[in-house]
């Protein structure tokens, strides 16, 4: 038991789940504590300890199927089943004879474990090459890296599959034995197809989604941004101001009641000197503030544009919320407009940003390469006090998405959040890749209009 | 120990009427046998705080809440010093003080005298526990509940280690302060933001769902005795429906079961179109939910 347990541990580790000697060890133990009536008893036990959020609860659902469901086991109602021990002799014997382990591939090599019932190293190589970054590149792009990648290691097990049934049906004379044999190297190569073929999974019930409402307010707050008229430009910044004003009154309010700390015993032993030393008058400290650090991405390509610049104008016209604002905005190449923004007239900077030399904006939209660019600038500068907001519509012009690197992003951070200006019935559709984004994000919502625009930044800021 | 087997975790929490899952069972059973914290998510009204106060009621222990928020400090969560007593006390042993240092000859020795008296003001009659320090000093085994833990700032997180690994906290002037009792420790989340690995890796993890409608409809009827059968399973089903949907908010247990408990001040025995629509607005609690869910609502009954 305790050595299936460690493989299966191995597995979870190669399919990026964290889990340490102590969970195993734990699960060990709680193994032997209750009465294992059914698969259901013997799952909840491992799950409790080896997928601790929702979101692993779909990678551990994975590894736990392909692990503990696909070994070779004899089928019940078939009069000539031969017993699971037969089988497996069978394969290693396939194996021996056929493969040479020298001038094996690392791709080979997993696919023929993974036959022998040890998927690790083969999840691990299947990790791995979905997590591969595309490289940089300066004259054409392409996006085929992974996916030269993922074809050749189809190839790799199709060819294998197909050699090693050949040899099957060449020299195994037990007709029951055959027919279990190829079974099994055939459900074995599906699976090794879907795993391949599947992008990594999360469960995303947690994700709060905002999209669509109908709210009575008027026109211009429910205008979408998209269509804005350039001479509607001046109420909507007046009604910008109006609305950062009420705010910043409300978190005034809140933050008077919120802010009383514990005694400052110097101040209130020099009060005390007025009443003969006794300390009738006690002082507190004022708690300092715990802001929050923002870093905003957005795409300002084409119609998005107008949402990303009133989002940003609202945050800096709120920058006295928050510790920090950093900004960087991106059609295909990333460019950091901190310092930019750092002004009082922010909608004037904000008008000069396209005329920032390090913006392209004839470049086709690619997320993938902009996220990519952002891990390298920026990773390292977040914590776990960061939020993260980007705003776009994630159509990378079907470019590699790459949202492994969303994910790395979700580690370091506190929140991410997703603001998307497009219509909600449009969100997945054509090459928009939000689908694949979404699983990585705390949040989800809506931003065509500057009523959900408001929404938004209130709940961010209170 | 207080459980004999998941069964019996079962039993007792449904008589303090709390039904459990399969699931649920397990990770409680495995909880208070291995002395673990459990770490519970799940969407907002699906019954997870009241886990917690459902497992106080049935293993008959006190329940010690800390309600987790931005901004929650040591001096909130673990123990505070009393400051305003220490002066005042100080004030009230002034003569006493004098009296200690009166024969003194030099200024070393007084401060050396007073010095040797200190411990008298950073003692245990001023230290003031707030919910963590009550729940290891308390001399019976309580359950502490620590909600919506996501909440938190993550130095607050860390600070959480040493309790949840060990059940002690040390307080520098006092030193470290063992366990009287070990409570059970249930953590909530509603995934606000992820937690750190270190502190998922001292719990035991669960995750909450809306329940089966089979088990749905008997909680509402465990609730509301006087329900009539029909009732329930359509509004039950009607419930299932609308959490299908893409809402704001989803209706949750407490949900269904205000909707039944106004459809039985109504004196209905069924749900007809007209009285879920005129209900309607304990169910959603947004304006463009409603409206969303009004205009379906005919497929759904």
């Amino acid at each position: 038991m305790l050595n299936s347990l460690i493989k299966f541990a191995e597995c979870c580790r190669a399919w990026d789940l964290r889990v340490s000697t102590i969970e195993v060890m734990d699960c060990a133990a709680q193994l032997n504590l209750v009465p294992i009536r059914g698969e259901n008893d013997f799952k909840t036990v491992l799950r409790a300890n080896f997928a601790k959020s929702r979101r692993e609860q779909k990678k551990f659902d994975q590894v736990y199927h392909l692990y503990f469901h696909q070994r070779p086991i004899p089928l019940d109602h078939d009069r000539e089943a031969v017993s699971g021990e037969i089988v497996k002799e069978g394969i290693e014997k396939l194996l021996e004879e056929f493969v040479n382990p020298e001038n094996m591939t690392e791709a080979q090599h997993g696919f023929a474990r993974m036959i022998q019932g040890e998927p690790a190293a083969f999840l691990d190589h299947v990790q791995r090459l979905q997590s591969a970054e595309e490289k940089r590149q300066k004259a054409i792009k392409s996006n085929l890296a992974q996916l030269s990648g993922k074809l050749s290691l189809m190839l790799a097990i199709s060819q294998m599959t197909d050699r090693f049934i050949d040899q099957v049906k060449r020299t195994e004379t037990d007709p029951a034995l055959r027919r279990q044999l190829i079974d099994h190297l055939s459900d074995r190569a599906q699976h090794a197809r879907s795993l391949i073929s599947r992008e990594p999974d999360y469960y995303t019930d947690m994700l709060v989604e905002t999209g669509d409402t109908q709210s009575g307010q008027t026109d211009l707050a429910t205008q979408p941004l998209s269509t804005m008229d350039p001479h509607l430009m001046d109420d909507m910044k007046e009604m910008i101001a109006r609305l950062v004003r009420k705010l910043k009154d409300q978190m005034a309010r809140r933050y008077a009641v919120k802010n009383r700390g514990s005694i400052d015993v110097k101040q209130t032993l020099r009060r005390s000197a007025k009443f003969q030393g006794v300390p009738i008058d006690i002082r507190y400290k004022a708690r300092e503030k715990t802001r929050a650090k923002i870093v905003t991405l957005c795409d300002i390509s084409g119609s998005v544009w107008t949402a990303s610049k009133f989002m940003l104008h609202f945050l800096y016209s709120l920058q006295d919320c928050f510790s920090r604002v950093r900004s960087f905005v991106f059609v295909s190449d990333l460019v950091e407009i901190t310092d930019l923004l750092e002004t009082p007239q922010v909608s004037g900077a904000l008008d000069r940003v396209m005329s920032n030399p390090g913006i392209n904006t004839h470049a086709r939209t690619d997320y993938g390469m902009a996220f990519q660019q952002f891990k390298h600038q920026a990773l390292r500068e977040l914590d776990k006090k960061t939020t993260v907001i980007i705003l776009g519509d994630a159509r990378s012009n079907y470019q590699n998405p790459q949202a492994g690197i969303l994910s790395q992003i979700r580690e370091k951070v506190r929140r991410m959040i997703w603001l998307n200006p497009e219509p909600q019935h449009t969100w997945y559709t054509g090459d928009s890749e939000i689908r694949q984004y979404r699983k990585h994000c705390h949040e989800l919502c809506a931003c065509s209009n500057l009523s959900q625009l408001e929404d938004f930044i209130r709940r961010l800021v209170l | 120990m207080p459980f004999n087997d998941v069964k019996d975790v079962q039993k007792q929490l449904e008589s303090v009427r709390y039904i459990a899952s399969q699931e649920i069972a397990t990770v409680v059973f495995l909880a208070v046998a291995t002395e673990k914290p459990i770490l519970i998510e799940g969407p907002a009204g699906v019954g997870k705080t009241q886990l917690a106060k459902a497992l106080s009621m049935c293993l008959d222990r006190q329940l010690i809440r800390l309600q987790c928020y931005e901004g929650l400090d040591e001096a909130k969560a673990l123990y505070e010093w009393e400051y305003a007593k220490q002066l005042l006390y100080t004030q009230m042993v002034k003569d006493r003080i004098n009296h200690v240092i009166s024969d003194a000859r030099t200024l070393p020795e007084a401060v050396d005298r007073i010095a040797s008296q200190e411990d008298a003001f950073f003692s245990e009659r001023f230290v003031q526990p707030r919910p963590l320090l009550q729940a290891i000093s308390s001399p019976d085994p309580v359950v502490l509940l620590i909600d919506e833990v996501d909440k938190s700032d993550p130095e607050f997180e860390a600070f959480l280690l040493e309790l949840l690994s060990d059940f002690q906290v040390t307080i520098p002037e006092l030193g470290t302060r063992k366990p009287l009792t070990i409570p059970l420790v249930i953590l909530t989340s509603n995934n606000y933001r992820d937690m750190s690995d270190a502190l998922k890796r001292r719990c035991l993890h669960l995750y909450i769902d809306y329940p089966e409608p089979e088990i749905e409809m008997e909680i509402v009827r465990m609730k509301l005795p006087g329900i009539s059968v029909k009732l329930v399973e359509q509004l039950i089903r009607t419930i299932t429906a609308i959490r299908g949907m893409e809402l704001r908010k989803k209706p949750c247990i407490s949900e269904s079961i205000d909707w039944a408990r106004s459809l039985i001040a109504l004196e209905k025995d069924e749900l007809t179109l007209p009285d879920a629509s005129a209900t309607l607005n304990t169910v959603c609690k947004y304006r463009s939910d409603l409206l969303k869910v009004r205009q379906q609502l005919s497929q759904m009954i």
